[in-house]
């Protein structure tokens, strides 16, 4: 006994290819997304340390979650591999239906389907009407120009008396538009993943930026083509933020940019970055930067610099110098005001900037007040000054191919959404019968959707057909038919 | 003077919806024909009042209401009980509709006003022209679901009584079951295009914001999700035929995701980057 394997390749494509597997590959991708949800995913955690902690707690959960890695369910090869099968899943079906949806769309000619005339007759829902005698030279013709006036599209069929009437002919082409878009957004998507380069600098007012890549305080993306950077620097004008009630509403960064030899000046916002072909630089962040410059006794200048902090939303950050044993904790007051020994900022613009400065030498507190720009501290043998403010500004740099089939992509799936869907193809199947009193004509509707109320639209069709060309109402001997 | 007037017209349009709800739960429960025509008069000027509301705060801060709870909530309400009156005027035989969009709206400006219904300053990240469009497409989407899954638990109902043979005064003043099942796929097909404009604006958006069109953030995953299962619900009804109950049953519970993706992803996660009041920028 043979296995006819031929026969089981067959039937495992028909498979393969039917509305249903695309129906479990959908079901099974929506799982596995939703499951994202609900078990911890390594990007949402914050640092390494809280995720060790959270396996730490869960060790069996952990490991079999890792096993699986389910904890990036989005990138796990269980995802990859549903995610191919969606793709060959929508290939095979687009290429299948390629012939079926030229054929429905009326372009392959030599595939339109006749009207079977004695079908269309004996269909429940066929309403007809008949034309007196006197009107019926040329009615085929006329219904033809009648119904052209009102967007149908008439295709002949063999008899000139039978026609088909089609409105929204190429609705079905939407099909190919929508599924072709996936294919076009997937293209986009692989061309950002494998080019994009992303990472995250940090400047302060009036500091330079040279296409050094040592200088990216991290480097989010690596690209695995296209590696060479593009030869771009900044150098960091101003920086106007503006706040209510603590909240940023606004920022104007204004920065000159040099592409290859090309230099201008630019103003960044949030939600408007400064793009040069598929180079952005965008500004995601603010904070302070305030100069310490640290002396001996005697004055004597020993190390200084701008130190970017995180203190800008009342948190506490630190800085040290390099060779120095001291550790220095900053908290800020931009516009400083002290009221029965409680200090507080009036507002998150820097007017009258204070830090609040804790000096700490092997854990312990050598020092600790707060100073105002311009004055300065004296622990152990030193001072410490704090001279000067400046704003910082993280800028995100990315660069990236892939946004044309992106975008193109996005357009064709709205296209194809709305062509196929609210575009539907309705057909009407048009029989003009001679008779001894005059013409029967027979009118057949299907449509795509929403059958009921196209229904309605061919019963008004036919009333408007039959007061064009019968004039009053006429004795209608086998209806007309309801549907 | 504004936000006492607005205070007073917002909590009119609430105790307008209360009243209807209780109205549109006592006609379906005791098949009171009468009560549901009634209803009709009272949400014409409860749909004002909230659209006096919707429009006040446009004016007032120049955006599309979309920043914090409280403007979702009357901008998403405000959505759903205007296609509830468009159904209104257009087939007078689905006014019943209303037995979701209403409690639902009720629900939402509740939940609102608990939360800040104070003008709150407009983050740096909101000011985008993509703010509109993305936010407008996705309350459209959620209006049009809305009224689909109420669409499919009248569809249930009378559905119930033509198997069970009970002739009903109440239930034969709606619609027949083709007609019903037409009209709540036509707005789960408004929905998924509006949801799919939505998911791409905001991606776009998301490249200028945050870098990425995409990063699997909680919110962005759960709109995914729901987009899906609409998605695979056109899907069955178009390609295998899936119609009436089965159809009805979808999108009744459908529309829960498109809750989770709004209202309970901000609750739950916190890592999410779609909570614009936690970010300073």
């Amino acid at each position: 006994m043979f296995y006819d394997v031929a026969g089981a390749l067959k039937r495992f494509y028909r498979f393969f290819r039917s509305a249903k597997m695309t129906a479990i590959i959908i079901t099974a991708l929506l799982l596995l997304f939703s499951s994202g949800l609900i078990i911890p995913q390594k990007i949402f955690f914050q640092s390494k340390v809280q995720y060790d902690e959270w396996k730490a707690g869960n060790p069996i959960l952990s490991w079999i979650i890792e096993a699986l890695r389910l904890n990036e369910v989005y990138v796990a090869p269980i995802t990859i591999f549903f995610m191919s099968l969606f793709f060959l899943n929508l290939i095979v079906v687009i290429s299948q239906r390629v012939p079926l949806i030229l054929k429905k769309a009326y372009i392959l000619r030599k595939n339109v389907p006749l009207v079977d005339i004695e079908a269309v007759k004996n269909d429940p829902n066929v309403r007809t009407f008949i034309i007196p005698e006197d009107n019926t030279k040329d009615l085929p013709s006329k219904i033809k120009s009648f119904l052209k006036k009102r967007l149908w599209s008439v295709i002949d069929g063999d008899s000139s008396n039978a026609f088909i009437a089609v409105k929204n002919r190429y609705s079905p082409i939407g099909f190919l538009f929508f599924h072709l878009s996936f294919l076009l957004c997937l293209i986009g998507g692989l061309l950002v993943m494998y080019t994009r380069f992303s990472g995250e600098l940090v400047l302060t007012e009036g500091q330079e930026f040279n296409a050094d890549i040592e200088a990216f305080r991290k480097i989010t993306r690596d690209p695995k083509i296209f590696k060479a950077l593009p030869p771009v620097g900044i150098f960091l004008e101003k920086v106007v933020p503006q706040f209510a009630r603590e909240k940023a509403t606004d920022l104007t960064v204004r920065i000159k940019v040099r592409y290859a030899d090309d230099v201008r000046n630019e103003v960044i916002k949030i939600n408007e970055p400064v793009t040069r072909g598929a180079l952005s630089i965008m500004a995601q962040n603010i904070g302070v930067s305030p100069l310490f410059v640290l002396r001996t006794d005697d004055g004597k200048e020993i190390a200084g610099g701008y130190f970017s902090l995180n203190v800008f939303d009342g948190e506490e950050d630190s800085f040290e110098f390099e060779n120095i044993p001291y550790k220095f904790l900053v908290r800020f007051y931009p516009d400083y005001v002290k009221e029965n020994n409680k200090e507080y900022t009036l507002s998150k613009y820097i007017k009258n900037p204070f830090i609040h400065l804790t000096i700490l030498k092997e854990g312990l507190v050598v020092y600790e007040d707060t100073i105002g720009k311009g004055h300065g501290a004296k622990f152990d043998s030193m001072s410490i000054s704090f001279d000067d403010i400046h704003y910082w500004v993280n800028f995100v740099m990315i660069r990236e191919y892939g946004n044309i089939p992106l975008f193109i992509g996005f357009g064709a799936g709205l296209i194809g959404l709305i062509m196929r869907l609210i575009l539907y193809q309705k057909t009407l199947r048009v029989y003009v019968e001679n008779g001894m009193q005059g013409c029967r004509v027979y009118i057949l509707g299907q449509s795509g959707y929403y059958r009921y109320s196209f229904m309605e639209e061919v019963e008004r069709l036919v009333k408007s057909l039959e007061k064009e060309f019968a004039g009053k109402a006429q004795l209608d001997i086998l209806g007309p038919r309801r549907i | 003077m504004g936000d006492n007037f607005e205070s007073l017209i917002i909590w009119g349009a609430v105790y307008l919806y209360a009243v209807i709800t209780i109205l549109l739960l006592t006609a379906f429960i005791f098949n009171k024909e009468k009560l549901l025509n009634f209803v009709v008069y009272l949400l014409v000027p409860a749909f004002i009042l909230h659209s006096t509301v919707f429009f006040m705060r446009w004016n007032m801060t120049g955006y599309f209401p979309a920043n914090g709870e409280y403007e979702n909530a009357v901008a998403e309400g405000w959505f759903g009980i205007l296609f509830t009156v468009m159904l209104f005027l257009w087939k007078k035989g689905l006014r019943g509709v209303g037995l979701v969009t209403v409690p639902a709206t009720l629900f939402f400006l509740g939940y609102g006003i608990m939360k800040n219904p104070e003008v709150l300053p407009h983050g740096a990240a909101l000011k985008s022209s993509w703010l509109v469009i993305h936010v407008m497409f996705a309350q459209f989407a959620f209006g049009a679901y809305l009224i689909a899954s109420g669409l499919g638990l009248i569809y249930i109902l009378k559905d119930n009584k033509v198997r069970k043979k009970i002739e009903s005064t109440f239930y034969n003043k709606f619609p027949v079951l083709p007609v019903i099942d037409e009209t709540m796929f036509r707005f789960a097909v408004f929905g998924f295009i509006a949801d799919a404009i939505m998911i791409a604006s905001g991606s776009i958006w998301a490249k200028d914001l945050w870098g990425s069109y995409w990063s699997w953030d909680p919110v962005e995953v759960w709109s995914l999700v729901s987009w899906l299962i609409y998605g695979l619900t056109i899907h069955l009804k178009v390609t295998m035929g899936w119609g009436g109950r089965r159809l009805a049953w979808i999108l009744i519970f459908a529309v829960l995701g498109i809750v989770i993706t709004y209202w309970g992803v901000d609750i739950v996660v916190k890592n999410t980057q779609h909570a614009f009041t936690v970010s300073a920028l």
